[in-house]
C-alpha cells in the first residue's frame, strides 16, 4: 500500500514536473540584447516550442518616426543638411540622396564636373565606411572567428589576428579620407558640399596631387584588405562552410543601382532588380520607385517591410512568388553584370566562381562583397582624381524652374536609399518620404534571424557561440536602425513582448 | 590660469529631443565661463569620431545623454575607460571600444575622459522637443562642467 501511494505520488510528481517543464519551455525565451556594435537599439526574441525547438525568432528595433511631419513646411533646400543629421554614421549618404532629390525637384541637371566631385566625395565615404565595417564591425565575426571565445571577439581580437600595424594602417587611412571629405564638405558637423544643380566647392588644381596620393594608397589598402579576407576567411574551410550553409541562405530578389553597362554604381544610374535565378526582373528610374516598392506592416514591429509591389507580399517566404528583396553589397553584386574597374572586376569574377555562380544567396557573403566594393570605390576614386575635368570650376547650374516633385536615390553602404520630397511652388515641403537601406532589407533580415535561430538552436541547447551566430545573421546586412541616438554605456531600455499565434499580445516585460 | 589641451565635447542629435542635451550644454559653455584655452566642440557623429575629436587633448569632458533606467534629468559622472566589452552604446563602436582601439594603435589619447551623462527620455520621433526634466537640468550640467574644467586648469597651474 505504502509502495502504491509512493508510486502514485511519484507518478503525480513526475507528471507535475513534466507539466512544469513544458510550461517553462513554452515560456522559455532567449533574448539577445543589446544588439551590439550596431547603431540603434534592437533585440531579438526567440520563442521555443515544447520540444525546445525554435518556433519563431523576431528581430525588433525602434524605428525613427515623425520625419514627414518634421519636414513639412521647411524649405526643400534645407533637406540635405537636415537629413544628414538623421544618421550619425552615414550622413553623406543622406546628404547625397537629398541633393540628388533637389536636382530632380528643381529640374536641374548639374554640370558634369559637379557630378564627378560629388561622386569623388562619395567614393571617399564608401571606402571609409566599408573599411571600418570589415575590420571593426564585422571583423570580430569573421577575422577573429564566429566560434572564438567571446572575450576575443572584439576590436582587440581583430588587431591580435591581423596585427597592430594593420590596425594603425586602417586608422591612418580613415584619417586621410576624412581629411579630404572635410576639404570638400567643410569642417562642420555635417556636410555642406551639395547644392541643387551642383556643388559648393571643387578641387583646386594645386590640391589635386593630395587627392591622387590618397587614392593610390586607398587602392593598395583595398588590395591588401582583399588579401586579408582571402587569407583569414577563404583559407579557412570552416568559415566557407558557414558562409554557404543553409542557415544563412535565402533565395530572394535583389535590388541595386547600375550604370549604363549594368555595372555597380553607388552614385547614379538605374535601379535593377534580379530574381532568385539571377534573371532581370525590372530596370527602372528612381522616379518610378513607387511602382515597384511597397511596404508591409506587421503587428510585432514598427519597421515597415519593403517588398516588390508587382510581385506582392506573401509573408516571410522565399521564391519567385514572394516580393521580398534584398539590398546592400551582395545584392549590388548580384544585380550587376560586373564591376566598372579592373581589379574589382577580377575580384567579382573570383567571388562568383568560388560561390557557385550568380546569384549568390548566402547572406554572410555580404562581408566578401563589401571588400570587393571597397576595391571598386578606391579604384573609382583613383579614376576620378585622374579625370581632367575634376578641377573644373564649372560646378553649378542655377535652378530656374518651379519645384514640384523630387525623387533621388544613392547606394548607401548598407544599400539603396530613396528620398522623395514634394513641395509647393515656393519650394516648401508638403510631403516627404525616406526609404533607408535597412527598410529594404527588413523582411529578409527577419527571415535570416529566424532561419539562423532554427538551424542553430535545438532541444533548448543554446550556448553563447550559437547566439553569436544568430546575431551574425543580421550583422552581415549591417542594419542601421534608430540612427544617431547617443546612449552612453548603461543598461538599455528593454521591452520584451510575447505574442500568440493570432498576433495578440500575451505578456510584456520591461526593465 | 589656462586650460590648454582641455576639450569639452558635446555629443548628441539635435533632431531627437533630449538627445540634444550634450550639444546645448556645450554650446552654452562655448559662449563663456570656461578658463582661457579650453576648446569646445560638438559632434553628432558616432563611434570612431570620438577618436578624431579627443586625440591630442590632455583632458576631455564628454557631455552626452544616456538611457539607463534612471529618472530623466538625473546626471551620472564617471571616467571613461577603454573596454573590450561590447558596449551597449548605440554609437558605431561604443566609446569604450573606440578608446581601446585608439590606445592599441598608439593614438595620442587623453589621460582622462570625464563623462557627464544626462538621463534622457527614450525618443524615436524626429523633431521632438526637450522634455522638461532634461531642460531643467541643463544649467546645472553647464555649471558642473565649468567647475570640472576650472579644477583641471588649477591642477595644470599647480
Amino acid at each position: 500500500m505504502t509502495d502504491h501511494i509512493s508510486d502514485v505520488a511519484q507518478e503525480a510528481w513526475q507528471a507535475g514536473k513534466e507539466r512544469a517543464d513544458r510550461a517553462y519551455m513554452q515560456r522559455r525565451r532567449i533574448l539577445i540584447d543589446p544588439i551590439t556594435r550596431l547603431e540603434g537599439h534592437g533585440k531579438i526574441d526567440i520563442f521555443l516550442d515544447e520540444a525546445g525547438e525554435v518556433e519563431r525568432a523576431y528581430f525588433q528595433v525602434p524605428e525613427l518616426r515623425g520625419f514627414e511631419a518634421f519636414a513639412r513646411g521647411r524649405p526643400a533646400e534645407d533637406m540635405p543638411q537636415i537629413t544628414s543629421r538623421i544618421c550619425g554614421v552615414c550622413p553623406l549618404a543622406h546628404h547625397m540622396a537629398s541633393v540628388k532629390t533637389l536636382d530632380d525637384l528643381y529640374h536641374v541637371d548639374p554640370p558634369s564636373a559637379a557630378k564627378k566631385v560629388r561622386e569623388l566625395d562619395y567614393s571617399l565615404f564608401m571606402i571609409e565606411d566599408h573599411a571600418l565595417h570589415f575590420y571593426f564591425l564585422g571583423g570580430p565575426d569573421f577575422v577573429v572567428g564566429p566560434t572564438a571565445p567571446k572575450e576575443q571577439r572584439n576590436v582587440l581580437g581583430v588587431l591580435a589576428t591581423v596585427g597592430v600595424e594593420v590596425g594603425k594602417q586602417v586608422i591612418a587611412m580613415r584619417r586621410e579620407l576624412r581629411d579630404l571629405e572635410t576639404y570638400l564638405g567643410g569642417k562642420t558637423i555635417h556636410p555642406v558640399l551639395g547644392l541643387p544643380g551642383g556643388v559648393a566647392k571643387g578641387i583646386a588644381k594645386e590640391d589635386l596631387p593630395r587627392f591622387q596620393q590618397v587614392a593610390e594608397r586607398a587602392v593598395e589598402f583595398a588590395k591588401f584588405t582583399l588579401g586579408v579576407f582571402r587569407s583569414v576567411v577563404l583559407a579557412n574551410p570552416d568559415y566557407v562552410a558557414l558562409i554557404t550553409s543553409e542557415a544563412y541562405t535565402h533565395k530572394t530578389y535583389y535590388m541595386g543601382l547600375v550604370d549604363a553597362n549594368n555595372h555597380v554604381n553607388f552614385y547614379e544610374g538605374m535601379l535593377r532588380v534580379v530574381d532568385a535565378t539571377g534573371k532581370e526582373y525590372a530596370r527602372f528610374r528612381a522616379q518610378d520607385y513607387l511602382q515597384y516598392v511597397a511596404e508591409h506592416v506587421e503587428p510585432w514591429s514598427y519597421v515597415k517591410f519593403c517588398f516588390l509591389k508587382p510581385v506582392g507580399w506573401k509573408g516571410f517566404v522565399e521564391g519567385a512568388d514572394s516580393g521580398i528583396y534584398s539590398v546592400a553589397p551582395l545584392a549590388r553584386l548580384n544585380v550587376a553584370d560586373g564591376m566598372a574597374t579592373p581589379l574589382a572586376q577580377q575580384a567579382y569574377e573570383e567571388f562568383f566562381s568560388t560561390l557557385g555562380g550568380k546569384p549568390v544567396h548566402h547572406t554572410l557573403a555580404n562581408h566578401w562583397a563589401r571588400v570587393i566594393e571597397l576595391l571598386y570605390a578606391a579604384e573609382r576614386l583613383r579614376e576620378l582624381t585622374a579625370d581632367p575635368e575634376i578641377t573644373s570650376t564649372d560646378l553649378r547650374l542655377l535652378p530656374t524652374q518651379r519645384p514640384s516633385v523630387g525623387i533621388g536615390v544613392v547606394e548607401a553602404p548598407r544599400g539603396t536609399l530613396f528620398h522623395h520630397y514634394e513641395t509647393d511652388e515656393r519650394g516648401l515641403i508638403t510631403k516627404a518620404n525616406l526609404i533607408v537601406a535597412t527598410q529594404n532589407n527588413a523582411a529578409r533580415i527577419a527571415m535570416s534571424v529566424d532561419r539562423a535561430a532554427k538551424s542553430l538552436i535545438h532541444k533548448g541547447q543554446v550556448d553563447e557561440g550559437l547566439l553569436n551566430m544568430v546575431e551574425m545573421a543580421f550583422r552581415a546586412y549591417d542594419p542601421c536602425h534608430g540612427c544617431a541616438t547617443h546612449s552612453l554605456p548603461g543598461a538599455m531600455p528593454l521591452v520584451a513582448s510575447i505574442y500568440d499565434s493570432t498576433g495578440a499580445l500575451l505578456r510584456q516585460m520591461r526593465r | 590660469m589656462t586650460a590648454d589641451r582641455v576639450l569639452v565635447l558635446g555629443v548628441g542629435n539635435d533632431l531627437l529631443g533630449d538627445d540634444a542635451a550634450g550639444l546645448l550644454v556645450a554650446g552654452a559653455l562655448d559662449d563663456g565661463g570656461l578658463p582661457a584655452g579650453a576648446t569646445v566642440e560638438i559632434t553628432t557623429r558616432s563611434g570612431l569620431a570620438l577618436l578624431d575629436a579627443v586625440a591630442g587633448f590632455r583632458k576631455v569632458l564628454l557631455i552626452d545623454t544616456q538611457v539607463s533606467g534612471r529618472t530623466p534629468g538625473s546626471v551620472q559622472e564617471y571616467t571613461l575607460t577603454a573596454s573590450v566589452v561590447r558596449s551597449p552604446s548605440t554609437h558605431y563602436l561604443g566609446y569604450g571600444e573606440a578608446l581601446a582601439l585608439g590606445a592599441a594603435t598608439g593614438l595620442d589619447l587623453p589621460e582622462e575622459i570625464h563623462v557627464l551623462a544626462v538621463e534622457r527620455t527614450p525618443t524615436v520621433t524626429i523633431g521632438d522637443d526637450l522634455s522638461d526634466p532634461v531642460r531643467n537640468v541643463l544649467q546645472a550640467v553647464a555649471d558642473r562642467a565649468k567647475a570640472i574644467v576650472h579644477s583641471w586648469a588649477r591642477e595644470e597651474a599647480a
